[in-house]
């Protein structure tokens, strides 16, 4: 563990990314504190005005301040990011790791449903769940979630055919432990690290699709601050008004690299002979 | 090879049925009634009977089951029904859609090789050197980018401020006014593609770079030029090619998004506004020839692997 520590601190983009991650959750969690002006709050004064000192990313079309919104929106992004990634993960795992560990037609047939999901490309799925469920941002999370999980459930079921073969596990049932105490115990713990790095890979895929989503006008409806609605929001007024789309734009990259560059970083602490 | 081709193929069928069977039961949990899209807000002027009229001779009363079965067997006959907002046949606005979204398409990946590979090759033989940290950077940078994002900023700067490129749909006026209105889409569609490349390059060559063989290549005496082009890349190349398969999915959401930005006249845009109308034939037809075509571009990826390494045989 202090190894793979060690491993990751050594890794300068990684900590820098780890660094981005910090300063956005906190940016999340301590939201009223941060932003000068109430998200939500219009001020028909000053429409659109420049970025300037009492507006340091300038207003929307509302007279909305921008900084104030993006600091609000950390909290939808995150959101949506945490929960996409943890249905993901718990379908995924738990129908990868039985597909794997119980084998026959029950693998089959989880197998052949993740490779029809698989044939389709993945956003124009979610995007017809999502149109489907209605705009809001509880759909959105569940027309990515029920996208997401396919992913996990390929690579954890790899990992569990290898593991199964291990002497440890044989060792287990000798002593008479059962399959749901094997499969528990022994074989998900040691797919953890895999689970790890594809779930930090995937936030950041994830960030990506509901901002996608959401400036489709198919997720967080208005008046909510969401970075992918504000940039919806901001198109129309690209020639006026730069800094709209600009700055929300510069929120989600930010945030998308850092968990790349934590998800990158995890991957070869974890295995340091892969990437490298 | 004939025989793996024709397996591939036949595979194809029930891939597609079953895009169908997921599109038409996620499509018919929508709320909204097609005989209200079809008429808008005049549909309170019109007299029940004749309302029921049309439902009768649609079928709309039918139990889903009834409808998707009689969806198919039209599908198998080449009818993917018409459209309930512009009244045409699916097929037809397929015809004139697809090959512009495939056009789309291709300048991008032509766009992602030619930057992508040469920047991963080049990172990988000069590592941990400037070129190689500026190319990483600048390839996590390219991947963490939403593609909305770059294309409202490129519209903004290239078509707004210095007024240099078109900024939306396709170009008619000969085939300078068409390139010059491929730019923007093209890059933006090609970013995220240029830099997944360049980084799976990159990692592809390191693992190659280390192997006894390219030892061996440079004991020979070769230039390094063909050790590096010639040994080691048609070996990494085969890993990159097959990512290229995977990223077309990636490349097709994306082709969503940056042909409703643009006003790109394709299958993209198509799905996007019927999706808004709940325009069901042609949201089922669209999501079925984008599928379609993820699907036999990863076929050509399995047939590429054949002429990348001899070894590989199909049967």
């Amino acid at each position: 563990m202090r190894k793979i520590v060690r491993r990751f601190i050594r890794n300068k983009l990684a900590v820098l990314g780890a660094f981005i991650v910090v300063v956005v959750c906190g940016m999340a969690i301590f939201a009223p504190c941060i932003a000068p002006y109430d998200p939500l709050e219009m001020n028909f004064n000053v429409i659109l005005a420049s970025p300037s000192s009492s507006h340091i990313f300038g207003t929307d079309m509302y007279g909305r301040d921008i900084f104030s919104r993006i600091v609000y929106g950390a909290r939808i992004s995150l959101k949506i990011g945490f929960i996409v990634v943890g249905i993901g993960a718990t379908v995924g795992t738990i129908l990868g790791g039985t597909a794997g560990y119980f084998g026959g037609l029950y693998d089959m047939i989880i197998m052949r449903i993740v490779d029809l999901l698989l044939a389709f490309p993945f956003l124009i799925l979610a995007i017809v769940i999502a149109a489907a469920l209605g705009p809001s941002i509880v759909n959105v999370m569940v027309a990515l979630g029920s996208v997401s999980w396919l992913r996990y459930a390929r690579i954890v079921r790899g990992e569990v055919l290898s593991i199964k073969e291990r002497e440890y596990i044989d060792a287990g049932r000798a002593i008479g432990a059962s399959n749901l105490r094997i499969l528990i115990r022994h074989v998900l713990p040691n797919c953890a690290a895999c689970v790890l790095v594809l779930a930090t890979l995937q936030m950041a895929s994830a960030l990506i699709a509901a901002a996608s989503l959401n400036f489709l006008g198919m997720g967080v409806q208005p008046p909510q601050p969401a970075w992918g609605a504000m940039l919806n929001d901001a198109q129309e007024f690209l020639r006026e008004a730069w800094w709209y789309a600009f700055f929300p734009g510069v929120a989600i990259v930010i945030t998308v690299l850092g968990i790349n560059f934590v998800g990158d970083g995890l991957r070869d602490a974890l295995d340091p002979k892969m990437g490298r | 090879m004939l025989y793996f081709i024709i397996k591939r193929l036949l595979w194809l069928i029930p891939l597609l049925i079953g895009a169908t069977v997921i599109t038409f039961f996620i499509m018919n949990a929508a709320p909204g009634d097609p005989i209200t899209i079809m008429f808008g807000t005049s549909v309170q002027q019109l007299p029940p009977s004749e309302i029921q009229l049309i439902r009768d001779k649609w079928g709309l009363d039918d139990p889903a089951y009834v409808r998707y079965f009689r969806y198919l067997s039209n599908l198998f006959h080449g009818d993917l029904g018409v459209s309930l907002t512009a009244r045409r046949p699916v097929i037809d606005m397929l015809m004139e859609r697809v090959p512009n979204t495939v056009q789309l398409g291709i300048t991008s990946i032509i766009i992602a090789i030619l930057i992508g590979i040469p920047a991963g090759i080049i990172s990988a033989v000069k590592q941990y050197s400037l070129v190689d940290y500026s190319a990483t950077i600048l390839a996590f940078v390219g991947i963490s980018t939403p593609n909305f994002w770059l294309g409202l900023m490129l519209m903004w700067l290239f078509g707004l401020i210095l007024g240099w490129l078109p900024i939306c749909g396709m170009g008619h006026a000969g085939i300078g006014d068409s390139l010059k209105h491929l730019i923007l889409p093209t890059v933006t569609l090609g970013t995220a593609m240029t830099a997944s490349l360049a980084r799976l390059t990159r990692s592809g060559m390191l693992e190659v770079l280390r192997e006894e063989y390219i030892k061996t290549a440079r004991a020979k005496g070769l230039s390094e030029r063909v050790v590096i082009y010639k040994h080691a890349f048609r070996n990494a190349g085969i890993s990159v090619i097959t990512m290229l398969g995977l990223q077309f999915a990636a490349l097709l959401g994306g082709a969503v998004i940056v042909e409703t930005i643009f006003a790109w006249p394709g299958v993209g845009r198509l799905v996007i506004n019927a999706i808004w109308r709940r325009d069901y034939f042609v949201v089922m037809g669209s999501v079925l020839s984008l599928t379609g075509m993820y699907v036999l571009c990863n076929l050509l990826v399995d047939l590429s692997y054949g002429f990348l390494d001899p070894r590989i045989r199909y049967d």
